[in-house]
């Protein structure tokens, strides 16, 4: 079996569920995921050299989210049409824990890859700043202002009808 | 409700990982097979049968003598269905190959430009010289990213070429060729030719503008391009364009007759224009992030060197001003901006008396005769800051700066802060 092949029956499912969070949405996680072992066969020098394959794969899935959240923010501009990520796809989770997610998609892009690397995904902080590749202490700052965003928007979805908890959050 | 951290910790990460479908690996691996193949031999097919093919794509890829690349891209060991490149009346596609990646990935390989996406700062495209001691034929290569060269695909030129990006990990090259028309390359490793209609139209949403250079001219007319398809056409223009530049929704270009100053807010459909007190002057636009404030720098032909004798500056409010710049000692320039806040940033390259320090420099406030060194935050703190370009949009300056050993830093606050760059 070649080292990708390996690194496919051993991690799928790992960055699967790592991106999710990332994502918002389990078949975008798959896809971006994909996209990631596709590049690794077509770079298959540059994932053989590396020293931790799934950091590598989960270095280029982030990368891949980035870019298509990117490209789908500059296409909803261009065309003025609503958001269309989603394919209504989800884990098997109680409905607070959804709410979550999709209140982890209303954060800045780089607060919601914290987030979802190092909470959902449980990785250290280390590893999340070499996957995002920004500082530890940048990553750290990102945690704290991304996990009280988060527990605005949060306290805002259950909040009274007509009742705003707090305003001027911003999609990234 | 559970509580925040309760609900963070709840393992949904894994509960995702559990529900995930698989997909046929052999069909993602083919994926990246077609991917290596396009990359590696795309017009391979072709250049397989005739090395005249191959020296007629790498002509296509920045113009120029055919004798700097001589020989054929290797053919595929194995000879897969390469898809079709695109025909032009220049020739077949770009080629991205292993000799590309082997100019770019050369540690001696010197950056020759660094083009970013605005809106997407991971989408780089880095052009690459080799040149190994002093040679006659430089090689030359470009390496187009979308994820900050993680990964990358790299395309062989015959000359060096304009990048400018065209945005969703795309990239325009311009060929400084006489009446050549630019391509598209994009970050899988693919290359579309740009093919320009007679219909003259102004920019719509969603369009890039490239240029294509004259002979005896400097740019015989800007197109709008589709950066999906290639299908581009010409913008309506005013004769005369020396040089030009956009920002954001504004395109400015200066005439050389005159000079003259001329701009469009609505992609061409109408133009403005100042006349500059310039005669006999060399000028040079001004990249500004401050929306109401324009400016045109004039120096007299320094040689190597752009002498900065004067600055035209006009103001949203229409107030225009005229700075003549001290000649005793005189400032030598390799870069200006307009900051966000509306001083004048100039990258001083040398001082006529060679006594002051040179770097970048700011203006005391709305006074452009008065500049003082701007104060660098790491690394520039240690070491001087070679700019490597500075570029406005949508209100924002951004400064590229290389160290002594070749690291790129990217400023967004006039230098105070910078952050490295991955450019290969």
């Amino acid at each position: 079996m070649d080292a990708v092949q390996q690194s496919f029956a051993g991690s799928y499912r790992r960055l699967v569920g790592q991106l999710y969070g990332v994502c918002g949405d389990l078949s975008e996680a798959e896809d971006v995921v994909s996209e990631a072992f596709v590049r690794a066969v077509s770079h298959r020098r540059t994932f053989e050299a590396a020293e931790n394959p799934e950091a590598w794969l989960r270095t280029v899935a982030v990368n891949i989210a980035r870019t298509r959240f990117r490209r789908r923010q500059l296409g909803e501009k261009l065309t003025r049409k609503a958001p269309s990520v989603g394919s209504g796809r989800s884990p098997d989770l109680a409905e607070d824990r959804l709410a979550l997610v999709a209140a982890m998609g209303r954060l800045p892009q780089a607060q919601r890859e914290a987030l979802a690397l190092h909470y959902l995904a449980d990785l250290p902080v280390d590893e999340v700043a070499r996957t995002v590749g920004a500082p530890l202490g940048t990553v750290k700052a990102r945690l704290s202002r991304g996990r009280t965003a988060l527990a605005a928007l949060m306290t805002e979805a259950t909040a009274p009808e007509g009742r705003s908890v707090q305003e001027g959050q911003s999609r990234a | 409700m559970r509580d925040l951290d309760e609900l963070l910790t709840g393992r949904i990460g894994d509960a995702a990982a559990d529900v995930a479908r698989i997909p046929d690996f052999d069909a993602l691996a083919a994926r990246g097979r077609r991917r290596t193949t396009v990359r590696r031999t795309a017009a391979a097919g072709a250049a397989a049968l005739a090395v005249v093919t191959v020296i007629g794509a790498t002509q296509w890829l920045g113009g120029g003598d055919p004798s700097s690349e001589p020989g054929p891209v290797a053919p595929p060991t194995s000879t897969p269905s390469a898809p079709a490149e695109p025909k032009t009346d220049h020739g077949t596609g770009p080629i991205s190959d292993a000799r590309a990646e082997a100019i770019v990935s050369n540690p001696a390989a010197t950056l020759f430009s660094l083009t970013v996406d605005p809106d997407d700062p991971d989408s780089r495209a880095s052009v690459w010289q080799l040149c190994p001691a002093q040679c006659d034929n430089p090689k030359y290569a470009v390496a187009i990213t979308d994820d900050g060269y993680t990964t990358y695909a790299a395309f062989r030129l015959a000359n060096p070429v304009e990048v400018r990006s065209a945005g969703s990990g795309r990239f325009l090259a311009e060929r400084w060729d006489p009446g050549a028309t630019p391509f598209l390359l994009d970050a899988d490793g693919t290359g579309t030719a740009v093919v320009a209609d007679d219909t003259e139209a102004p920019l719509s949403a969603g369009e890039v503008v490239a240029a294509v250079h004259g002979s005896g001219v400097p740019i015989i007319g800007l197109l709008a391009v589709d950066p999906g398809t290639g299908a581009a056409h010409p913008i309506p223009l005013p004769s005369g364009v020396a040089t030009w530049q956009q920002d954001g929704e504004r395109i400015s270009f200066l005439d050389y007759n005159g000079p003259t100053a001329r701009w469009t807010d609505d992609g061409g459909a109408t133009w403005s224009s100042h006349p500059l007190d310039a005669e006999n002057l060399l000028t040079q636009l001004v990249p500004s992030a401050d929306p109401d404030r324009h400016a045109v720098v004039a120096g007299g032909d320094g040689a190597t060197l752009f002498p900065f004798n004067v600055v035209h500056r006009w103001d949203g409010d229409g107030a225009v001003q005229r700075f003549d710049q001290s000649s005793s000692p005189q400032a030598y320039i390799a870069h200006q901006a307009v900051l966000p806040d509306g001083r004048l940033l100039i990258d001083v390259e040398d001082w006529s008396d060679g006594d002051a320090p040179t770097g970048l420099h700011v203006s005391a406030g709305d006074d452009w005769t008065r500049f003082t060194p701007v104060r660098l935050g790491a690394p520039f703190d240690r070491e001087p800051a070679q700019v490597l370009g500075i570029q406005a949009h949508h209100g924002v300056l951004t400064i590229d700066a290389v160290t002594a050993d070749g690291a790129v830093h990217r400023s967004t606050d006039a230098g105070a802060t910078w952050q490295p760059l991955v450019v290969r």
